[in-house]
């Protein structure tokens, strides 16, 4: 119980802390909210007007305490730039990067871990190579430029699925239809890096007493990878899929822009681009409490992949 | 041949600049356009037209043919009582024939049979997103495009090719102007219906619209334009606006523009913040769905006044990949790609995908200017600013740098635009002359101007790396100070810059006059203070051949003056796919085409 309380503690620490940082390093950055809205059109006088009617002519402490205020009663305000509720945005979007983001995750899984298995499993061979090859293009293939290849091959030449969109309104099969190459896109990047951690993770383990042990006490190989090795070799698996989904969330906005697709990253992009103060602190404040809650899940999955950590 | 544009050293905010997904995206180009336009130029050699033929529109496009239309400049003549002014025609008031040219590309055939009873769905992407559908703040052109088809302009510009300067009546079915051009009366139409059951179109309703963009709470842009008007309701289809100055350009400037939308008044109070998810006009398009940052329908308006468009719906995607939207628009996912990268552009207009056409403007829309701070030493001396014009030559930033898709200019006005004139003050290419110049000017050898652009516009970023090249080339070290929209308004409201670069796009030559070039103007970037007496001519003189004159005096008194450089005007593009038709240009004007535009039935 105390263990969650602090976690609990450190989790809104970094909250408050986080938002604090973004709250200014967004005031701090040059660029007016008002004379962006303006645009060409923009005269000292009609920037007054507006930034009066947003408030923006408020001391910082003050804006800083609205803010405050605001965010803790789920009140993030009306966007800047587009003109409508934050919250109905984000509502409207989150499904959308949520579901990339554990789509990739899948991808990154089924890719990853088995490619870095067999890597450790065949060390030294062409199978080792090979896989290592595969993951050092994953690794330094960029990732727009892998959405871009994914969609000439596989949606242009072949057609097998659509260049654009999220199959919005088009029912569940659908959708996942949309979803498949920008997870495979985002996913293939990070499988990489995966590939060659579990790799790394499993050789280790492979040359502990234990593995030795194991086997002369009669068990069979399967059952010794599978208890002794991959078990624990899982912990840092687990903290490189942890990172990864973290960054997921906020890196989905080159798949979201490449695709076409609604999402939290693109809008953060477009935020941060406009001096969108409240759309950028709010999509901000999601992305933390998605990578707190993802740590929270990694953290509680350690204990059980390693009891000595469920101890600690 | 283009000279070798060696880049200067950079400011850090230019180089942080220089380091944007996009910045990142083009570098990495090289390498993923290869595929790309392998897509689009897998075609059979004899399938398509050349790209730069000039168009002829497919005889089975039905041309909607406006039952009267008015020159803009001739604002003395009621519309219905202007028999000279049928779309297309050149009318007094217009430039010459020659200053305008078609917009090139095929008239393609539809290729894919109809299904019957299906719905006609026209699908589009553009490179941004909806900022607002207050036509009282709007300032962006994809949220006019959008407005355009939503709400109804009182007279909307007419898009038969060549460019032209004819009004159609939309909701006022004609008007009048006094002989001083101070009092103006519109007479609405009947029978006009907002959307969703928000009742008749009535002159308070017109009166609730104008009234609020003369409101400060506004902050509208457009609300000078209202200045010192008094606005009365004469029926319920009747609405005089008495100005106290004379305003003949009212409709043009004004009501064929954004601040001559119209929508319902009750609606825009009932929804408050929600207008923006539910904008109610009376267009011939229903706002239905949107998405944030990322999709738009519209539906048919069943109710519409006039001619019904060809499509049952209108789909939008925002802020899409240049390059997935062109691989889309080849595969049939999307209908028209309207693009921005003028390096896609020029390798587009190559293409000879036999699954698209490209569509362009060959007017040149947005002229690109340079504005010189004239406050700051030492271009206060007229033979510096003489010389930074003779040291960039334009015809081959034209040339090589666009692939032929924008002109060389010598004016602030673009070529299709009332009172534009080419008999002005030139300064061409002369590097020795330029040199002479800046020697004769003393100019010290370790002047170094900062640039300043947008660097989110690919255009701006090309211009000013070009003309930076061309000045360091005589002994000028210009800094190209690429900057977000977010922080340029901060440095040239204040003048706090040398010279400062960008392209404005406008219907008609008051909105890019007094705003950039009248003393009083805070706009007025290079403080040109010769033209005030020709820019009152062009404000209030109702004569319109007398406007032409003061617009022409006045372009050849900017350029002798050297207050700015005009480098190039842009063609602007589009990428479409075969089966549509009816698209008849991709210039400023002929890129809304919402009653023409059609595609096959699926």
């Amino acid at each position: 119980m105390q263990v969650v309380l602090g976690r609990l503690a450190r989790a809104i620490l970094t909250v408050v802390g986080a938002l604090t940082l973004v709250f200014l390093s967004l005031r701090l950055t040059p660029g007016d909210p008002a004379m962006i809205m303006l645009g060409d059109y923009a005269t000292e006088e009609l920037a007054a007007t507006l930034r009066q009617q947003l408030g923006l002519d408020q001391p910082l402490p003050v804006q800083f305490l609205v803010f405050l205020k605001n965010t803790l009663t789920g009140d993030f305000g009306m966007s800047l730039a587009k003109k409508q509720d934050v919250s109905e945005i984000i509502a409207g979007a989150w499904p959308y990067t949520a579901s990339l983001a554990l789509a990739s995750m899948l991808v990154t899984c089924l890719i990853g871990i088995p490619l870095g298995v067999l890597a450790a499993l065949k060390r030294g061979t062409v199978a080792d190579f090979a896989a290592m090859v595969i993951s050092l293009l994953g690794v330094s293939t960029p990732g727009f430029l892998m959405a871009l290849l994914l969609i000439y091959v596989f949606a242009y030449l072949f057609g097998w699925f659509p260049v654009q969109g999220a199959g919005e309104g088009r029912g569940v099969v659908s959708m996942l239809h949309y979803l498949v190459l920008p997870s495979v896109a985002l996913g293939f990047q990070s499988a990489a890096l995966v590939a060659r951690t579990t790799r790394s993770s499993l050789l280790a383990v492979l040359g502990e007493d234990y593995m030795r042990t194991a086997r002369a006490k009669g068990l069979p190989e399967r059952q010794v990878l599978r208890e002794h090795a991959f078990r624990n070799a899982l912990v840092p698996i687990l903290a490189v899929l942890g990172l990864f989904f973290g960054q997921l969330l906020g890196g989905a906005a080159v798949a979201e822009i490449v695709f076409a697709r609604p999402g939290l990253g693109k809008l953060l992009v477009d935020a941060i681009l406009f001096r969108d103060y409240p759309l950028t602190q709010a999509l901000i404040s999601v992305f933390l409490l998605g990578v707190i809650f993802v740590n929270f899940v990694t953290d509680t999955l350690y204990g059980l992949a390693d009891p000595r950590i469920r101890r600690a | 041949m283009l000279r070798s544009f060696t880049s200067p050293p950079e400011t850090v905010s230019a180089a942080v600049a220089r380091l944007t997904r996009r910045r990142f995206l083009s570098l990495a180009a090289a390498t993923s356009s290869a595929a790309l336009l392998a897509a689009c130029q897998s075609a059979p050699a004899a399938a398509p037209a050349k790209p730069t033929e000039a168009p002829k529109p497919a005889a089975a496009v039905a041309t909607q043919v406006p039952p009267t239309a008015v020159p803009a400049g001739s604002p003395a003549a009621s519309p219905a009582a202007s028999p000279a002014a049928s779309p297309g025609a050149s009318p007094a008031a217009s430039p010459s024939p020659a200053a305008v040219t078609s917009p090139a590309g095929p008239a393609p055939a539809a290729a894919v049979a109809s299904k019957p009873g299906g719905k006609k769905v026209y699908k589009l992407a553009v490179p941004g997103d909806v900022s607002t559908m207050d036509p009282a703040i709007m300032n962006s052109q994809i949220d006019f495009q959008i407005a355009e088809a939503i709400l109804n302009f009182m007279g909307r510009y007419t898009y038969d090719p060549p460019l032209g300067n004819a009004i159609t009546p939309e909701l006022a079915e004609k008007w009048e102007v006094s002989p001083d051009a101070k009092t103006w009366t519109f007479h609405l139409r009947n029978g006009v219906k907002f959307h969703k059951g928000y009742g008749d179109l009535t002159a308070e309703d017109v009166k609730f619209n104008w009234e609020r963009i003369k409101d400060p709470k506004t902050a509208s842009p457009f609300k000078a334009e209202f200045d010192g008007s008094t606005i009365t309701v004469l029926d319920p289809h009747t609405i005089r606006i008495v100005f106290d100055r004379q305003n003949p350009a009212f409709v043009s400037t004004s009501l064929a523009f954004r601040p001559g939308f119209v929508v319902s008044p009750k609606a825009f109070q009932e929804l408050g913040d929600r207008w923006k998810t539910g904008p109610i006009g009376s267009g011939p398009f229903i706002w239905d769905t949107y998405q944030a940052g990322s999709s738009l329908i519209m539906k048919q308006n069943p109710e519409y006044w006039g001619t019904r468009p060809k499509v049952d719906e209108v789909q939008y995607r925002f802020r899409v990949d240049e390059k997935a939207a062109m691989l889309a628009v080849a595969k049939g996912e999307l209908d028209a790609y309207y693009l921005s990268d003028p390096d896609l552009l020029a390798q587009v207009a190559k293409s000879t995908d036999p699954n698209t056409y490209f569509l362009k403007s060959n007017a040149g829309q947005a002229p690109f200017t340079l504005w010189f701070n004239t406050q700051r030493k030492p271009l206060d001396d007229i033979r510096v600013r003489q010389a930074l014009r003779h040291a960039v030559d334009n015809e081959a930033i034209a040339r090589d740098l666009f692939g032929g898709l924008a002109s060389p200019i010598h004016s602030y006005l673009p070529p299709f635009m009332f009172g534009y004139s080419e008999d002005v003050a030139k300064f061409p290419y002369d590097p020795d002359k330029a040199r002479q110049l800046l020697k004769e000017a003393n100019v010290p050898a370790d002047w170094s101007p900062g640039v300043i652009g947008h660097s989110t516009l690919l255009i701006s970023r090309r211009v000013i790396e070009a003309v930076a090249g061309y000045w360091n080339d005589v002994g000028i070290k210009a800094r190209p100070e690429l900057v977000e929209q977010a922080v340029i308004n901060q440095k040239t409201l204040p003048k706090d810059f040398d010279i400062w670069g960008t392209y404005i796009t406008r219907i008609d030559p008051s909105q890019i006059t007094a705003p950039y070039w009248h003393s009083a103007s805070p706009t007025n970037y290079s403080t040109f203070k010769a033209g005030d007496d020709l820019i009152d001519i062009t404000r209030t003189e109702p004569d319109p051949d007398k406007r032409i004159k003061a617009y022409r005096d006045l372009q050849n008194k900017i350029s002798e003056e050297c207050s700015a450089a005009f480098i190039v005007a842009c063609s602007e593009g589009i990428l479409v796919n075969k089966r549509v038709t009816g698209l008849k240009g991709a210039g400023w004007q002929e890129r809304h085409p919402w009653f023409d535009v059609d595609v096959p039935a699926e």
